[in-house]
């Protein structure tokens, strides 16, 4: 795990805490409105124009099987990219980040959470694996 | 190890694309003139073709490049300066065709290392020959001129003092463009020691070349070491000999370390001496017709393309910024200025648009060449006309077109064209013709390739459609059209016999591939006895389709035009329902009756218009499918640039749920662009 960021942007959804690595994350896009394309699986959205190209709207809370729910104000799409794959995650609210130096610990399971780290308040923080979490079939 | 010179890898694209381009342009001299004889401007626009080729070859260090061009040029020169000299002319034609294809070749094959240089140097001298017999003398003449010694005291003035040196630089004989050599050398040497006075004066000159070659390159510096500059100059490409001139005195000789270079062309001919003086002081007047015209990467001009539709997103939403909400109707300098800022993108885009397109003649031209060789080889004289050669295509389109257009003439003439004798029985008393001609319709543009040939036999075929085992439906069925299209099935080929130029067996299929490939369709009409016309139908630019807005449950999608063939509203008898569930329509004024797939179902889209007579039934064909798509509603019709999904995206399967791909529209937002083909075919397989 040395190649990997040691920083993670944490964010809320479905009322926990958790994080993409920030060197992937792209940007924070404020906007909320999406162009819904049939035939995707369900957790993909729609898609949404960054820059002249197309990526996918992927909803956070039903890609981790959650119903889907109404979005408040503070949402937004943080804009993952992971190998050459681009995606928008649409997700509660963007909160802060963390170290993950000495603070990280590793599941080592299938999961989409590829490991836990503790926040500065001392809350647990699930930070995700962009590979798995973009590996919707 | 690369071909060239070191130092030039930066320069090699440019040289390739320049050198591909003058050959093509004498091979639409050496055509055009071919039967009609040489016009004096076509002799000198030849002798400046080979000349440049001379010299770009020469800086990239390609001695077997640079040597055949210079014996090509040496035979034109000759011509240029006696109209009346009196050569074979088939001959010369033989020569330059040669040589224009050797060149070609070894340019294509530059970057490639593998391919090794290939050795002109017995058809350099077969030109060499064909010069010394055009001037009537016996070829043995041939003799190295040797180079010039003395003189040159005359650079010292009588206020030089000790210090002050002059050396006499003399090139090999064979070397091309002594000046720039000297340019070179007088740079380096400028870093060791001062230069006072060269001698020509200025390197730039005309004439400095051939004064270099003839007597030499003298040059003049204040220094200390005077052994040293020499040595150094010694060193020079292509340096023979270096003197140190002695005021008042003879010069002392000294040889250069290096010998030639083994790969140098043999001493030139008599001939090559005088022509090169005749050539340089008239370059200059003979400025190239495409001055002013530059030469840029494609890949900059779709850079350029998609900032200029970024511009107008960006305008967009500038202007329609919903913090401008309040101020709506208070702002009329800002709202003129908007004006102002919109007509400029619009201009930009259409500019940045036209810039891409290109003119069909280049791929057209090309097409001299086939014939020509044709001709020489099956003897059937067949002339190619062209028609709308000026047409404007993307420059994708018109690279796309070469392969297809070059194998339809092919065909055209090996298999469409009779023999003379055979033309002559059928009381043909027509030339027989190829034409080409390109024209637009709608969006599209169409290229024909028509032969006044046979034409084909509709029937014969069948027969052999049926023997080869690819009909599909019963032979009577066959409509003389579609008969024709057989060619263009895989694995047909009319030809018995393989011929050089065709009837490989793969032919048609691979041509009409390809063509479809880009969204282009190709059609074949033929009358038995008069001929055939094959018709390429591409869209003018490859990045804009045309296609219709529709409205599917509140949400806007497109359908390309080319698959569309009517749009209308069913009146309620027109609505059939079948005795399993099905629905189908019959078409508009005639009795023809097509399934009808809802779109909002087959998307499984909830909550669209449900009754059939207030939709729009949209009739598409694609790919041997027909049948009625029904919308909410049609929108208008659209330019759009249509983009594939991203592969993430595909990987969800979009493609076969039909839809192709997307748009981004002039104001951000995405439309999703509908598969009508995928669409019909989907719902077979159910």
């Amino acid at each position: 795990m040395n190649d990997v960021a040691s920083s993670a942007v944490i964010f809320r959804s479905e009322g926990g805490l958790f994080a993409f690595r920030i060197n992937e994350l792209l940007e924070i896009i404020t906007r909320s409105d999406y162009t819904f394309v049939p035939g995707l699986p369900d957790c993909v959205i729609g898609v949404i124009n960054r820059m002249g190209d197309v990526i996918p709207v992927i909803d956070f809370r039903m890609r981790l099987g959650f119903p889907p729910t109404e979005y408040g104000s503070r949402s937004c799409l943080m804009v993952i990219e992971h190998d050459t794959t681009v995606a928008a995650v649409r997700v509660d609210e963007a909160v802060t980040s963390i170290d993950l130096e000495d603070n990280f610990v590793e599941l080592g399971n299938d999961s989409i959470i590829a490991g836990l780290a503790n926040g500065n308040n001392g809350e647990r923080i699930s930070v995700i694996d962009a590979q798995k979490f973009f590996d919707i079939n | 190890m690369p071909k060239f010179e070191q130092g030039m890898e930066a320069m090699l694209d440019m040289f390739v694309f320049e050198t591909s381009e003058l050959l093509e342009k004498l091979d639409d001299i050496l055509m055009r003139t071919e039967e009609s004889g040489l016009e004096p401007d076509d002799i000198g626009e030849i002798f400046r073709i080979m000349h440049t080729v001379k010299g770009s070859a020469a800086m990239m260090g390609l001695q077997n490049m640079s040597g055949l061009a210079h014996s090509l040029e040496d035979l034109f020169s000759l011509i240029r300066e006696d109209p009346n000299i009196k050569y074979d002319k088939d001959g010369l034609y033989a020569l330059l065709y040669e040589g224009s294809d050797g060149l070609k070749a070894e340019t294509e094959n530059l970057s490639d290392d593998s391919i090794p240089l290939t050795d002109f140097t017995e058809l350099t001298a077969r030109c060499r020959a064909f010069a010394q017999v055009m001037q009537g003398k016996p070829a043995e003449q041939a003799e190295a001129h040797t180079a010039s010694c003395g003189g040159g005291a005359e650079i010292y003035s009588p206020e030089d003092g000790d210090d002050v040196t002059a050396y006499k630089v003399i090139y090999d004989k064979s070397c091309l463009m002594p000046d720039i050599r000297a340019m070179v050398l007088l740079n380096q040497t400028k870093s060791q020691a001062e230069v006072l006075a060269t001698l020509p004066p200025d390197l730039d000159a005309d004439d400095a070349g051939e004064s270099i070659s003839e007597n030499g390159f003298i040059i003049k510096v204040r220094t200390d070491k005077p052994d040293e500059i020499e040595e150094h100059l010694k060193t020079g490409i292509n340096v023979s000999g270096v003197e140190r001139i002695v005021k008042g005195g003879t010069p002392q000789t000294s040889p250069a370390q290096e010998a030639p270079k083994p790969e140098a062309a043999p001493s030139p001919a008599p001939a090559a001496q005088t022509a090169a003086p005749a050539a340089a002081p008239k370059k200059a007047k003979h400025e190239d017709k495409s001055a002013g015209m530059i030469s840029v990467k494609l890949e900059k001009l779709d850079r350029l393309m998609r900032i200029a539709q970024e511009l107008v997103i960006a305008e967009s939403g500038v202007l329609h910024s919903s913090d401008l909400a309040p101020y709506k109707t208070a702002l009329p300098n800002f709202d003129k200025s908007a004006r102002e800022l919109k007509k400029l993108t619009d201009e930009l885009q259409d500019m940045v648009m036209s810039v891409r397109m290109v003119p069909v003649n280049n791929v057209f031209s090309k097409m001299n060449r086939v014939v020509r060789d044709m001709n020489k080889t099956l003897g059937k004289g067949v002339i190619l006309e062209m028609v709308g050669e000026n047409t404007e295509v993307d420059k994708s389109v018109a690279d796309m077109l070469g392969d297809p257009l070059m194998h339809l003439v092919r065909n055209a003439v090996d298999h469409g064209i009779e023999m003379p004798d055979e033309r002559a029985a059928a009381g043909k008393t027509d030339p027989p013709t190829v034409t080409l001609k390109a024209f637009y319709e709608s969006n599209d543009v169409l290229v024909t390739v028509t032969d006044n040939g046979a034409g084909m036999d509709s029937r014969k075929l069948l027969d052999k459609a049926r023997q080869k085992g690819i009909l599909t439906k019963p032979e009577s069925e066959y409509t003389e059209q579609e008969c024709f299209s057989l060619i263009m099935a895989a694995g047909f080929s009319t030809n018995t016999t393989v011929t050089e130029y065709s009837g490989r067996g793969v032919g048609m299929d691979v041509v009409k591939k390809n063509i479809e490939k880009v969204g282009g369709s190709l059609h074949v009409d033929s009358k038995l006895g008069e001929g055939s016309t094959f018709t390429i139908r591409v869209p003018m630019s490859l990045s804009i389709s045309s296609c219709m807005g529709i409205r599917l449950c509140g949400q806007e999608y497109v359908l390309p035009v080319s698959v569309l063939e009517e749009a209308f509203r069913a009146d309620p008898e027109e609505i059939i329902l079948t005795p399993d569930g099905k629905e189908a329509v019959l078409k508009n004024g005639t009795d023809e009756v097509l399934p009808i797939i809802r779109l909002d179902d087959h998307f499984g889209l909830e909550g669209g218009e449900r009754d059939l007579t207030k939709g729009i039934m949209l009739i598409c064909s694609a790919a041997n499918e027909r049948a009625a798509l029904f919308a909410g509603d049609i929108i208008e019709d659209m330019q759009i640039v249509i983009k594939p999904f991203s592969p993430y995206l595909s990987s969800f399967g979009l493609k076969e749920k039909g839809l192709s791909g997307t748009s981004v529209l002039g104001d951000g937002s995405i439309i999703l662009v509908i598969d009508a083909g995928e669409i019909m075919k989907g719902r077979d397989a159910k």
